[in-house]
């Protein structure tokens, strides 16, 4: 470790941007991405689960409230969802005052809240599609079978729907990755809050944005290929046999 | 009614310049996409590695990333080829980075990437017979594209163009973070000035669900024109 | 005879499709080893009545009977509905259905397919689903292809596989709708063949088809459909062999 330390002093040395000190910048800005993109598509992965179900009801009264969120969350800006559940914590009367306030005070946790609410509308209507074009015969042949609506719902539907839904979940993940971004608007050192920093303070836009660019750039190839791998495992039951 | 507090006639503002830096991106965008489709569709090597890096990239960075890159980069990039051409040539010329040309060619730029895909999977979708038709009767390279292969390609690309047009709308709120005063930078100022944020949110929320729903009427309508011909019998 | 019940009994069942009454009052009893075959024209709700037995629609009017149980019917805003879902569920594990278009699971392995149903609904332990899952595999020709996905196999192989899916429930009676309809011709003999000595050993069968052959070699008891009607039924040998109705020699005239 402390060999790697000196190589890494002797390469920055005569650099007077990217010192140890920035990219510790950056690097506990990309921890702070990491953190909110990962807890957000996490909780909002099992809350659409649920809301994809209930989205598909033939009760009305399950179904529309279900409709309606997804579409004021998918049909708005992020960034006016952040700005709504940021100010609308912090101007909430006597909530300073309160115990609550230790959590919220910090814009981590409203980010996370507006982040997971974003994400969760998307991935229901995701999965929704994915559920919706579930082959009725499959269905049928569960049903002729003797499950039930949950046990066919358990090991049926959803298990198909999941594959079938993965190619456009990994856009969605990617497209969290991207709009994670805007958390730097309210104060998250994030990765794009250590870049607007570096470049506030050395007035260095290419440097810091560039550099950060890349390490985006980076994730998204990770994340890209990490669901070109299960795809490829978990979608090998559509393709053709070879030969 | 509700209280605006007199921010009423600022919003109004701030949504046409919304309005407006949507509008004028879109067709950036559509410009660059049908650009970036026939560079990444043609045989030379160099004009589909240039089309590829710019979609990867694009695609690859954060928008926000992007615009700030382009605003705070873009007056610096600038200022050292005026300085260049002063110091070269002795021409004196200023020029200052505006925040909503910045917008549009940030935004335009961004969505030209996403709109190449789009063009370049329906240019694909395009039956090749319907051209070689086109060519079998004489008609030249060019009148083939106007009059057969973008009105065909047109019919599979609007639901793409749709969902780009709704993720670009979107995404012009941006702009309110390198200064732009569009209707959300407005309600931000709004809100804490007046401690009311979910007034202001609220009314900012809604003229953009007015605006995507008018807009998917838009092009509910748009493919149905391009549709004749194509509706089965029933 | 009291003392062994009926595997399969339904009376007078009646669907409506909106103003169009498809079933007009059909019966049929299958006791055990019987190979009950329906034939007719498309439309004539050869199909429809087949569904109508595990309940994949609910008739408008009649009575079901699975190993002499009744299955209890109530009247709903939405027509009449089977009064409990749970008799229903638990029915339905008795007969099992081989579909046209296989109807396997995509997402699981033949293998999984087949012990799916024994598994989750009948709650046998997986072992033993999975060593009689082989056998039956097995039995219809399919022992290396366990662990190929659907997709991977071409449509005589699917169908052969629903059928082990469908014999790995031990079901009372097995439901066979139009299972070669969807094959090319030179796959339906091997799954033919598979039907054939199911037969043989015993097993009670509601089968409808277009397989003339197969009606007359194998069923005890052929029904010619009309128009939601019993327009001829008995012995293969009286309905293929002496047709009475004009209909009926009309439909088994040679096409060609």
């Amino acid at each position: 470790m402390e060999a790697l330390m000196t190589w890494l002093e002797a390469q920055l040395a005569d650099n007077s941007i990217f010192t140890l000190q920035t990219l510790g910048y950056y690097g506990e800005g990309l921890v702070t991405t990491v953190q909110l993109v990962f807890l957000s598509l996490i909780i909002g992965l099992v809350m659409a689960v649920p809301l994809a179900i209930g989205r598909g009801s033939k009760h009305r009264w399950v179904s529309l409230p279900i409709f309606l969120y997804c579409y004021v969350f998918r049909g708005t800006p992020l960034l006016v969802q952040l700005y709504l559940i940021y100010y609308g914590v912090v101007f909430v009367d006597g909530i300073q005052e309160t115990w609550l306030w230790v959590i919220l005070e910090k814009p981590f946790v409203p980010a996370l809240i507006a982040f997971t609410l974003n994400t969760a509308a998307y991935t229901t209507e995701i999965f929704r599609g994915a559920i919706k074009s579930t082959a009725r015969g499959e269905i049928e042949a569960a049903r002729a079978y003797g499950m039930s609506r949950g046990l066919m719902l358990r090991r049926i539907v959803l298990p198909s729907a999941f594959r079938r839904a993965l190619p456009a979940y990994g856009n969605e993940v990617i497209f969290m990755l991207h709009a994670s971004a805007i958390a730097s608007v309210v104060t998250i050192m994030d990765l794009t809050g250590a870049a607007r920093f570096v470049y506030a303070r050395y007035y260095a836009p290419f440097d810091a944005f560039l550099f950060v660019a890349a390490i985006y750039l980076c994730l998204t190839f990770a994340i890209l290929y990490l669901f070109r791998y299960l795809e490829r495992r978990l979608l090998a039951h559509l393709k053709p046999a070879s030969g | 009614m509700i209280d605006l507090h007199g921010y009423g006639p600022r919003l109004a503002e701030g949504a046409l310049i919304t309005i407006e830096l949507a509008l004028l991106s879109l067709v950036l965008a559509i410009v660059l996409g049908l650009l970036t489709a026939s560079a990444k569709m043609s045989r030379s090597r160099v004009a589909h590695g240039i089309g590829t890096l710019y979609t990867t990239v694009i695609r690859g960075v954060p928008d926000l990333v992007l615009m700030m890159l382009m605003f705070f980069g873009g007056q610096i990039g600038i200022n050292m080829v005026t300085d260049q051409l002063y110091e070269r040539f002795g021409w004196d010329i200023f020029v200052n980075v505006n925040a909503f040309v910045a917008g549009v060619i940030t935004i335009g730029l961004i969505f030209g990437a996403y709109m190449g895909e789009t063009f370049r999977g329906a240019f694909l979708a395009v039956d090749s017979g319907q051209i070689e038709a086109g060519r079998a009767y004489g008609m030249n390279h060019w009148l083939v594209f106007r009059r057969i292969r973008f009105p065909q390609m047109m019919r599979h690309a609007i639901p793409g163009l749709s969902n780009n047009w709704m993720v670009l709308l979107k995404t012009t709120a941006l702009v309110s973070v390198i200064g732009l005063t569009d209707m959300v930078r407005v309600a931000a100022e709004a809100s804490k000035a007046t401690r009311e944020p979910f007034t202001f949110m609220i009314i900012v929320a809604a003229v953009y669900l007015l605006i995507a729903t008018v807009s998917e009427w838009g092009f509910a309508r748009l493919q149905k024109r391009y549709d004749v011909g194509y509706r089965e019998a029933d | 005879m009291a003392d062994t019940p009926i595997p399969l009994e339904v009376r007078n069942i009646t669907k409506r499709f909106g103003d169009t009454e498809v079933l007009k009052g059909l019966s049929l009893k299958a006791h055990k080893g019987d190979v009950i075959t329906l034939i007719g024209a498309s439309g004539s709700g050869k199909s429809t009545f087949l569904r109508c037995m595990n309940l994949l629609e609910q008739p408008d009017e009649g009575e079901v009977f699975v190993h002499g149980e009744e299955i209890r019917f109530k009247q709903t805003k939405h027509g009449r509905e089977p009064a409990d879902w749970k008799q229903v569920v638990r029915m339905r594990a008795k007969l099992s259905m081989v579909f046209q278009s296989f109807n396997l699971w995509a997402h699981m392995t033949l293998l999984e397919n087949v012990i799916e149903a024994p598994v989750h609904v009948l709650g046998k332990p997986r072992k033993e689903a999975i060593a009689h899952a082989r056998q039956l595999l097995e039995r219809v020709g399919l022992g290396e292809h366990a662990d190929y996905y659907p997709a991977q196999m071409s449509g005589g192989q699917q169908q052969r596989g629903a059928i082990a899916r469908a014999l790995a429930m031990d079901p009372e009676v097995m439901l066979f709708d139009e299972p070669t309809s969807a094959l090319d011709p030179e796959l339906v003999g091997d799954v033919l063949k598979v039907m054939r000595d199911l037969a043989k050993e015993g097993r009670t069968m509601i089968v409808v088809t277009h397989e003339m052959a197969f009606a007359r070699d194998v069923s005890s008891e052929v029904i010619y459909l009309h128009q939601g009607r019993v327009e001829e039924a008995g012995p293969p040998q009286d309905v293929l062999g002496n047709p009475r109705s004009e209909r009926l020699k009309q439909f088994l005239a040679p096409k060609h």
